[in-house]
This record gives C-alpha cells, sequence and structure tokens, in this order.
C-alpha cells in the first residue's frame, strides 16, 4: 500500500499524466466530430454510435499505453529508480504498485474518452440522421464497457514495454510504430491476416466492435477477445516484473 | 535460511563481497566493517567498485558471492528502510518537473511517514525557501542537499553517500563536513565514499582504502598517516659527493634529478653538518613529510606503472616516498629546459 500511494503522487505531481490525459481528450473530441458527422447513413443507429465510441476508445488506450511507458521509463530515464528501490527493496511491490495506479487511469483515460463520444457523438447523430440514436441500443453498454477494460489493460501493457525496453524514447515509438503501421499492415496481407486476430490492436478492435476491417479479417468474438487481451495485460506484467527483479541497477 | 540476526545495530558488514560483470571482476572477495558513531572514508581511485559496493551493500546490485548486512540484516529484509538507512548514490535522482516537496512527498508515502517531514528535512538541509519550485531550476549544490534530504527522511540510523563532494564549492564542502560529523557525534554510522583524500581527510575518523576491487588497507587515519615517512630534499651543485658522503653516514639516498637528492634516515640538522664537514655547497636543504595523499596514491597506485611494486596492506616504507617523487622527475627536467 505504501509502494502504491508513493506511485500515485508520482503520477499527480508531474505534470505528464495530466497533459497526455488532455491531448487524448482533445484528439477524441475532434474525432467524435469527425466521425459523427462523416458515418455511413445505411450504418444502423448503434452502428454509428459505437464506431465513434471505438475511435474515442483508441486513443484512449493508446495514450494509456504511453503513460505507462513514461511511468515506467521515467525511473530509469530521471535515475529515481535507485530512491524508488531503496525506499521499496522489494520490487515486485513497485512493479504491482505501478500496474494498478496505471491500471486505474487508464480505467479513467477511458471514462473520460467515453464521456466525449457521448456526450457529443450523441447529439451530433441525432441531429444529423438518427432520431432513434440511444445508449440502451444493442450493442453499446458492451462497447462501453469494453472501451474501458482495453484502455486499462494497454495501462498494464505499457507498464510492461517500459520495463522490457527501459529506454522512453525506444519504447514510446515500438508501441506507436506496432500499433498503428505494423498491425495494419498485417492485417493487409492476406496470409497472415488469422495471426493478426490475435494481436492485441486488433483485439481491441473485435471488444469495442469497430468497422473499417481489411476485406478477409474475421475479428474475434468479444469474450475470446476479452480473454486473450487479458492475458496479453498479464504476460507483459509479468516479464516486465521478473526482469526488473532480476536487473542489476547500475 | 534467515541471515545473522545478532548484528550490532548501525553496524555495516561485508564478507566476502564479489561482483563479476561479464569478464570484469569489479569487486573481488571484499571484507570489511564499518562502526556507528564515526564517519568511515571509503576511498579508492575511480573504478576501484566503491559505487558497485555501495550497491551490493544496498540491494541495487546483486552480488555474485558474499554478503553485505546492515545491523546484521541484508538491506533487502529490512521491513522499512529508509527507517534505518538513508544513502545518496546519484548526484541526480529526481524528475526535473517535480518540485523539491513533492519529491520528498513521494518517498513520504514509500516509507510510510506523515508529509511533515518533508518540510522538516527541508529546513535541514536549507531548502525550506526552495521547496514548491520545480527541481530543474535548483543548482548541483540544491539537488545534492535535495538528494541528502531524501535520505534523512527516514531519520536513519546509518548514511550512506556515494562522492558527496563532487561537484560542490568549498561552501558546500564545509557544509557537509560539518553536516557529517554532528550525525556521526549522535551515534549515527556514516559512510562517505571519494576518489579524493583530500576531500573528505579532515571529515573522516576511519578510512576503507580500496583499489581494483580488493581491500587495501582498513583503520583509524591515524593509523594510516603513522606510516608516513619523513624525508629531506637536498639540492647542490655536488651532489654526488654529497651523496656518497650521506650514504656512508647511514642514510638511504636517491637522486631525484640533476644535483638534487632524496634523503631518509638523516634529519635536516644532520645532512647540513655532513655537508659542512665534506665541504660541500648546499642551494637547498628541506623537509617533506609524505601526507596522507601521497600515502593514498602509494597503496592504489596502479601494479606494474612507473615499476612500482603492487601495493601491501603493511605499512607503507618510507623509502617508497621517493618514488613518487621520481613521477615528478620530468616535470623538473623540463622545466630546467625552459629556464
Amino acid at each position: 500500500m505504501r509502494a502504491l500511494h508513493a506511485e500515485f503522487r508520482k503520477l499527480v505531481t508531474t505534470r505528464t499524466g495530466l497533459w497526455l490525459t488532455i491531448v487524448s481528450v482533445v484528439v477524441s473530441v475532434l474525432f467524435t466530430i469527425l466521425i459523427s458527422l462523416n458515418v455511413d447513413k445505411t450504418d444502423s443507429a448503434s452502428d454509428a454510435l459505437q464506431t465513434v465510441m471505438s475511435v474515442t476508445s483508441n486513443f484512449a488506450y493508446v495514450f494509456a499505453a504511453i503513460l505507462g511507458i513514461i511511468g515506467l521509463t521515467g525511473e530509469y530515464r530521471h535515475q529515481t529508480v535507485t530512491p524508488t528501490f531503496l525506499s521499496v527493496p522489494v520490487r515486485s511491490g513497485v512493479i504491482v504498485a505501478k500496474l494498478v495506479c496505471y491500471l486505474l487511469w487508464g480505467v479513467l483515460m477511458g471514462v473520460l474518452n467515453l464521456v466525449v463520444a457521448v456526450a457529443l457523438g450523441v447529439p451530433l447523430l441525432k441531429h444529423r440522421i438518427y432520431a432513434d440514436v440511444s445508449l440502451s441500443a444493442s450493442g453499446v453498454h458492451s462497447t462501453m464497457v469494453s472501451a474501458i477494460v482495453i484502455s486499462a489493460i494497454f495501462g498494464i501493457i505499457g507498464v510492461g514495454v517500459g520495463a522490457l525496453v527501459r529506454n522512453q524514447a525506444a519504447a514510446i515509438v515500438v508501441l506507436v510504430l506496432y500499433l498503428f503501421l505494423i498491425e495494419n499492415i498485417l492485417s493487409a496481407i492476406h496470409a497472415v491476416q488469422k495471426v493478426y486476430t490475435y494481436l492485441p490492436g486488433a483485439l481491441a478492435s473485435a471488444l469495442t466492435g469497430s468497422q473499417g476491417q481489411p476485406d478477409g479479417v474475421h475479428l474475434l468474438h468479444r469474450t475470446p477477445a476479452a480473454l486473450l487481451l487479458i492475458a496479453y495485460g498479464l504476460a507483459f506484467a509479468l516479464a516486465g516484473a521478473v526482469l526488473t527483479v532480476r536487473r542489476d541497477v547500475t | 535460511m534467515p541471515g545473522p540476526t545478532n548484528g550490532v545495530a548501525g553496524r555495516i558488514e561485508v564478507s566476502g563481497l564479489t561482483k563479476t560483470f561479464g569478464q570484469v571482476r569489479a569487486v573481488n572477495n571484499l571484507s570489511f566493517s564499518v562502526e556507528p558513531g564515526s564517519v568511515t572514508g571509503f576511498l579508492g581511485p575511480n573504478g576501484a567498485g566503491k559505487t558497485t559496493t555501495l550497491r551490493m551493500l544496498l540491494g541495487l546490485v546483486t552480488p555474485s558471492a558474499g554478503v553485505a548486512t546492515i545491523g546484521g540484516q541484508r538491506y533487502n529484509r529490512l521491513h522499512n528502510p529508509m527507517l534505518t538507512v538513508g544513502a545518496v548514490l546519484e548526484a541526480a535522482s529526481f524528475h526535473p518537473g517535480r518540485s523539491g516537496r513533492n519529491h520528498l512527498r513521494v518517498y513520504c508515502a514509500a516509507a510510510g511517514l506523515p508529509s511533515k517531514r518533508a518540510d522538516e528535512v527541508l529546513s535541514m538541509v536549507g531548502l525550506a525557501e526552495a521547496a514548491r519550485r520545480k527541481v530543474k531550476g535548483y543548482s548541483l549544490g540544491m539537488r545534492q542537499r535535495l538528494g541528502l534530504a531524501v535520505a534523512m527522511l527516514g531519520d536513519p540510523q546509518v548514511l550512506i553517500l556515494d562522492e558527496p563532494a563532487n561537484g560542490l564549492d568549498p561552501a558546500g564542502i564545509q557544509w557537509l563536513r560539518q553536516f557529517t560529523q554532528s550525525l556521526a557525534q549522535q551515534g549515527r554510522t556514516v559512510l562517505v565514499s571519494s576518489h579524493l583524500l583530500s576531500e573528505v581527510e579532515q571529515t573522516v575518523d576511519r578510512v576503507v582504502i580500496l583499489a581494483r576491487g580488493q581491500l587495501i588497507k582498513q583503520g583509524t587515519v591515524d593509523e594510516l598517516t603513522a606510516g608516513a615517512g619523513e624525508s629531506v630534499v637536498v639540492r647542490s651543485p655536488q651532489a654526488d659527493a654529497l651523496g656518497s658522503a650521506l650514504h656512508q653516514g647511514g642514510a638511504q639516498v636517491t637522486s631525484t634529478g640533476p644535483g638534487t637528492l632524496q634523503v631518509v634516515g638523516l634529519d635536516a640538522a644532520a645532512i647540513g653538518h655532513q655537508a659542512f664537514v665534506a665541504g660541500v655547497e648546499l642551494h637547498e636543504l628541506r623537509t617533506v613529510r609524505s601526507d596522507l595523499e601521497d600515502i593514498f596514491f602509494q597503496l592504489t597506485a596502479e601494479p606494474g606503472a612507473d615499476g612500482q611494486p603492487p601495493p601491501t596492506s603493511g605499512p607503507v616504507p618510507a623509502g617508497a616516498f621517493a618514488q613518487q617523487s621520481y613521477s615528478q622527475q620530468p616535470y623538473g627536467q623540463q622545466q630546467g629546459g625552459v629556464n
């Protein structure tokens, strides 16, 4: 608990967490407006709302992961890892505290971005085409829960990636390139489309029910996608923890 | 298997400590102890293994062999280590965008201390004014004080400082000296590492000297200086004649430059008398005391360099002094050439 309290103080005493959250919300606002005004009129009302939500969720989880990376790699970058491990020498305790901290912040970011999607997306869609757009439509609730879970898990994945890579800039570049470039490329190559559907970004898409996958891609159903994504989160957390515990701090 | 639990509170004990990084043996079978109530200097040239040793002592680096304990406990086994041990290992372990006070509050939380303790230690190190400013605006000296403030948060019995004087101005070094001495007077254990003996010479009561990962010497500063010898530097245009006269008089004579002799075994008055008897003209007659820095240099010098024998842990032979002067010989010649 002491370690968690310390991690939380670290997060709120610099501007990084605040700024990243604000940026993710601003980006979500822009894309909610953009998507809501351009949704294909042949889609159903609930599909249109889910599309808006999956887009804001995308920004929430990428920023949650980046924040997790910064939270861990910042310790090495600013050499605060030394006083951190001096104050809590059981390093697995430090890692667990970080995982919990960035999981909770991921939940917060997921919620904030959903608020944007609902507060802006619903009236815009209503105004444009769908008089019947509603939060109680089928699939919308699952999408909302999924968006929050995804953001929380990517917070954990960020901490794990940070522990594996340790170099802050490198870790962020790797993450962003992977999510925005590599997974997209894989999804377009017919031979590996099956593999792509098991990767974290594709799982997130499966969970939010996002549209616009390339032809031939059949995303997993929600429950297996959720379980597999949680497994990724645990795997990254464990790998990061094991490496951090075993590595010398020189 | 529980470690020894009958250790003296505040006593640091290092036993058979070894660390190998790849092919390099950074610390080799090192054993020493540090007692409470004194300031102990942990000395050695850069790369001697001081920092690695301290990091093993603090559980940051896993030893390849051996054990290091504080009060009979390994650091990683201490329940809330900040309440027992305070350590400053780097000149800057801060997030630049966090204020000094918030930096301290992070570690208050980690140690379960109330936040008002942060304000107390800030006053203790003289940073109360700058408490709410971001660390990126701090001077080097202020950063070092903030590091010290973190170490003092838990009011620890043991304080470990790695190269604390690096980058401090003379006033800062003076302040640090008084600070560490007052802590030792309160019965605490203070271990201060440095690659410069002169930096800590006036602060430390005891020394542990390290070179190439091995213990060279440990003891009090007095024990160290007891091995120091006195010698006399003599300059004469008839150095050869004087040298043989002094040699016959039982002195050890070494030529350290053109017309310059280093004499051990006779004092200045006796040498002056010998010169007078032999009818030799003197240009200089000067007593030189080998100081701590010379001894330190002798003890930690690389073996083989300048044909020096490997240092031993025994008392410094007085004659060894001449070798140090010898290393300055080219300088003397060069000067002569310029003039």
